[in-house]
C-alpha cells in the first residue's frame, strides 16, 4: 500500500478559509492603520503570525500528512510535532458527504468526508480537497466494502478498476418548476421583504401627506394613492422573484436516486452537496410538516443516521424538504423497501384525553402562583395578572386537545411509526432493529386509567430518544413483547 | 393481571435498606450542613434578605426531600426493584407508584462496572452501572458474590455484537 500525499490545492483552500475566518477583522485593523493604539498593533501582529503559521502549518501538512487504502481501511497519517496513525474500516463508515463549493467548482476539485458513528473529534474521515477522479475512487471503496453481497452475485471483475456500476441508479425525484414555485411560498422570505416594503411605504405616506396639506388634499392622494399602488406592486414583485430565486439556488438541482445497495441525495446549484448512505444503515426516517407545509400539503422527509449529518447549512439528509404528501409515501417505500408508511394508524382512546387533561398544569401552577405574588400590571386592566393565568390555561389546555387529536400511532411487522405535534407534525418511523432499548412507564394515574407511556432510543448523532404517552397497556405490553422478539430478525457478528 | 408486563425475577436483598438509608442519610447531611453555613455567613456578613430566604426555603426542600429518601424511598426501591439477565436482554422494572419497565439487549451494552462507595462498602455491597449508547443503567446494591457473577455475566453476553455496530 503506498501513502499519497494530499492534494497541493489544499494550501490555497487553506489560506481562503483563513481569510473567510479573519477578513473582517483584517479590514478593521486595515481601517485602522494610523491608529497609535498599542491594542490595534498587537491585534495586527497575531494576526500577521497567525497567517503565517496558517500557510506554513497548511505547505508542512502537504509534506507530513499522507493518506493510503487497500481492500479494507482507509490509512491516515498525520501531525507535524505529535504523529498520529489512524486506521478506519470502511465497513465502520456510515455514510458519505461531498461538498463541492464554488471554489472547489472553479478549479476542478471537490471534497469529501466519510462518518463513522463513533463521538468526538476523529468522528470522520475528511478529505478537503481532493480531484473528483480521486473522491470517486474513494467513493467507490467504500461503497464495495459496505455491499458484499452484491459484490459476489457478479463474479466477473469488474472494469475501471472495480469501479462501482453507476448505470443502475434509478432517479425518484427531481423538482419541477412548479414545486419550486410552491416550495419559495412555504419559506417566510418574502414576506420579511414585504414586511420591509410596508414599513417603508407607511413613512414615504407620511411623506406625502405632509405636502398634501400644503396643495390640494383630493387631488393629490389619489395621485399618492396611485404611486403607493404602484410601488407596492413593485415591491411585492421583487421580493417574491427574490424568494423564488433563493429556492431555486438553493434546492434547484435536487436529485433524489438510489441503486439496489444506497440512497444519494444531491442538491445546489453553486456549492454542490451529495450525501449517499447505505439502505441498511438509515436508522429511521422522519416526516415533518410545519403549519405552513401542511397548509400546502407539502412535507419533509429526513433519513436518520448514525453518523454525522453535515452542519445545518449543507445538511443533506433531507430527502427534499417540500415533497407533495402522497409523494412522500411513495418515495419512502421506493428508496426503502423495508419501511412501509402505515396510512392508517391508530387513534388514542378517549381516556387518553382525559388522563392528559388531569395530568398537573405544574407550569401553569408555577406561573399563576408568581403572578398572584407579584401582581403585575398588564395592559392597563386592573385583574391583568388574573386574566393571564386564565389565558395561559386555556392556551395549555388548548395545546393538550390539538396535541391528542395529532398523535397517531401504528405497530406493524417490524416497524413502529408514532405521529405527534401541535402545529408542526412530526412521523417517525423506524424498526424493531434499529431501536437499541424500550421503555414502558406508568404513573399511578395512569395505571388507574390502564395507560402506560412507552419509550424508545435510536441510535443517531444525537441519540434520539422518542416516547408516546397515554397508550393503552394493551398496547404498550404488546410493544415490548414485540421489541422482545427482535432477536429473531437482528444479525450478529 | 393479563395487562400487567411481567416483571423480572430478581430482588434486591433486604439489607440493601440500610445501606441505601445511610447514603441518602449522609448526603442529606453534607448538603444541610453547607446550607447551614451558607446562611451562617449571610446572617454575620448581613447579606440581601433575599439570599437567607432562599436558603431558608432551599434547607427546608432538603429536609422534605430527606423524609422520602431516608425515610421512604429505600424500603420502597428494594420492594419493587427487579432485574433479569437471559442471553438477549437485560430487564429492569422499578417503582410502583411510578412503575418503569426497561429492556435493553445485551448486544447493545457498551460498559459495566462494580462501584462501592465507602457507605456500601460497610454494608459488604456493590451497585452495578450499565451503560448503554443512549443511557445508563443501575442496579444499587447487590453483595458482592451476586455483582460479581451480574457484572460477568453481562459482560459475557454483552460481547456479541450485532453487524450495525
Amino acid at each position: 500500500m503506498d501513502m499519497k500525499h494530499y492534494h497541493p490545492l489544499t494550501v490555497l483552500f487553506d489560506i481562503i478559509g483563513f481569510f473567510k475566518n479573519f477578513g473582517i477583522l483584517a479590514v478593521i485593523l486595515f481601517l485602522n492603520k494610523g491608529s497609535d493604539s498599542t491594542f490595534f498593533h498587537i491585534m495586527g501582529w497575531v494576526l500577521l503570525v497567525s497567517f503565517v503559521y496558517t500557510v506554513v502549518a497548511s505547505i508542512w501538512k502537504l509534506f507530513t500528512n499522507r493518506y493510503g487504502t487497500d481492500e479494507r481501511a482507509f490509512h491516515l497519517k498525520s501531525g507535524i510535532f505529535e504523529k498520529t496513525e489512524r486506521t478506519i474500516n470502511y465497513e465502520k463508515i456510515q455514510n458519505v458527504q461531498r461538498y463541492t463549493s464554488f471554489l472547489h467548482k472553479l478549479l476542478r476539485m471537490t471534497s469529501i468526508t466519510f462518518e463513522t458513528g463513533t463521538s468526538g473529534v476523529n468522528a470522520n474521515v475528511p478529505f478537503p480537497v481532493l480531484t473528483r477522479s480521486e473522491a470517486d475512487r474513494l467513493e467507490s471503496l467504500v461503497k464495495r466494502t459496505s455491499h458484499p453481497v452484491s459484490q459476489n452475485m457478479n463474479d466477473e471483475p469488474q472494469p475501471d478498476g472495480g469501479r462501482w456500476n453507476e448505470t443502475e441508479r434509478v432517479i425518484h425525484f427531481t423538482p419541477t418548476h412548479q414545486d419550486l414555485v410552491k416550495a419559495s411560498f412555504t419559506s417566510l422570505s418574502f414576506l420579511f421583504f414585504l414586511a420591509i416594503a410596508s414599513s417603508l411605504l407607511a413613512k414615504i405616506g407620511a411623506l406625502f401627506h405632509l405636502e398634501d396639506t400644503a396643495e390640494g388634499w383630493v387631488e393629490s392622494i389619489l395621485s399618492s394613492g396611485w404611486m403607493i399602488a404602484g410601488f407596492l406592486a413593485i415591491v411585492i414583485m421583487l421580493s417574491i422573484s427574490v424568494g423564488i430565486l433563493i429556492t431555486f439556488v438553493k434546492y434547484g438541482k435536487y436529485e433524489i436516486a438510489s441503486d439496489d445497495k444506497r440512497i444519494y441525495i444531491s442538491k445546489g446549484v453553486l456549492d454542490e452537496t451529495a450525501f449517499s448512505i447505505a439502505k441498511d444503515r438509515v436508522q429511521a426516517v422522519e416526516i415533518t410538516q410545519s403549519f405552513m407545509k401542511r397548509l400546502l400539503g407539502l412535507a419533509e422527509v429526513k433519513l436518520i443516521s448514525i453518523g454525522d449529518l453535515g452542519d445545518d447549512d449543507n445538511e443533506v439528509s433531507t430527502l427534499y424538504p417540500f415533497l407533495p404528501m402522497q409523494r412522500t409515501y411513495s418515495i419512502i417505500s421506493e428508496l426503502l423497501p423495508d419501511y412501509e408508511v402505515c396510512q392508517h394508524m391508530k387513534k388514542l382512546p378517549r381516556k387518553s384525553l382525559a388522563t392528559r387533561l388531569l395530568k398537573p398544569y405544574w407550569f401553569w401552577l408555577i406561573a399563576t402562583i408568581l403572578l398572584v405574588y407579584f401582581k403585575p400590571a398588564l395592559l392597563d386592566f386592573t385583574y391583568g395578572w388574573a386574566i393571564a393565568s386564565a389565558v395561559l390555561l386555556a392556551f395549555i389546555i388548548a395545546r393538550r386537545l390539538i396535541v391528542y387529536h395529532n398523535t397517531r400511532y401504528a405497530l406493524t411487522g417490524s416497524q413502529i411509526q408514532l405521529s405527534q405535534g401541535m402545529f408542526e407534525k412530526t412521523t417517525f418511523i423506524t424498526r424493531r432493529d434499529k431501536i437499541a432499548e424500550v421503555s414502558v412507564k406508568r404513573s399511578k394515574l395512569q395505571q388507574w386509567m390502564g395507560l402506560a407511556t412507552i419509550g424508545f432510543i435510536n441510535r443517531a448523532k444525537p441519540v434520539r430518544y422518542e416516547s408516546l404517552s397515554d397508550i393503552p397497556i394493551q398496547d404498550a405490553k404488546r410493544f415490548y413483547q414485540w421489541y422482545a422478539k427482535r432477536v429473531t430478525e437482528v444479525l450478529l457478528k | 393481571m393479563e395487562n400487567e408486563i411481567k416483571a423480572p425475577e430478581m430482588r434486591l436483598i433486604k439489607e440493601a435498606v440500610p445501606a441505601l438509608r445511610w447514603g441518602s442519610a449522609i448526603s442529606h447531611t453534607i448538603s444541610l450542613g453547607v446550607v447551614a453555613f451558607l446562611y451562617g455567613i449571610a446572617t454575620y456578613f448581613s447579606w440581601w434578605n433575599w439570599v437567607s430566604w432562599v436558603l431558608f426555603v432551599l434547607a427546608e426542600l432538603i429536609l422534605l426531600s430527606a423524609i422520602w429518601s431516608v425515610g421512604l424511598r429505600p424500603v420502597f426501591l428494594v420492594r419493587h426493584f427487579r432485574y433479569g439477565i437471559d442471553e438477549d436482554f437485560l430487564q429492569l422494572k422499578t417503582g410502583a407508584f411510578y412503575e418503569s419497565h426497561e429492556l435493553v439487549p445485551m448486544a447493545k451494552i457498551q460498559a459495566v462496572s462494580m462501584n462501592q462507595g465507602p457507605i456500601l462498602r460497610k454494608f459488604g455491597l456493590y451497585s452495578l452501572a450499565i451503560e448503554t449508547m443512549g443511557s445508563g443503567h443501575e442496579i444499587p446494591a447487590l453483595p458482592k458474590d451476586t455483582a460479581v457473577e451480574v457484572r460477568n455475566q453481562i459482560a459475557r453476553m454483552a460481547k456479541i455484537k450485532e453487524v450495525d455496530d
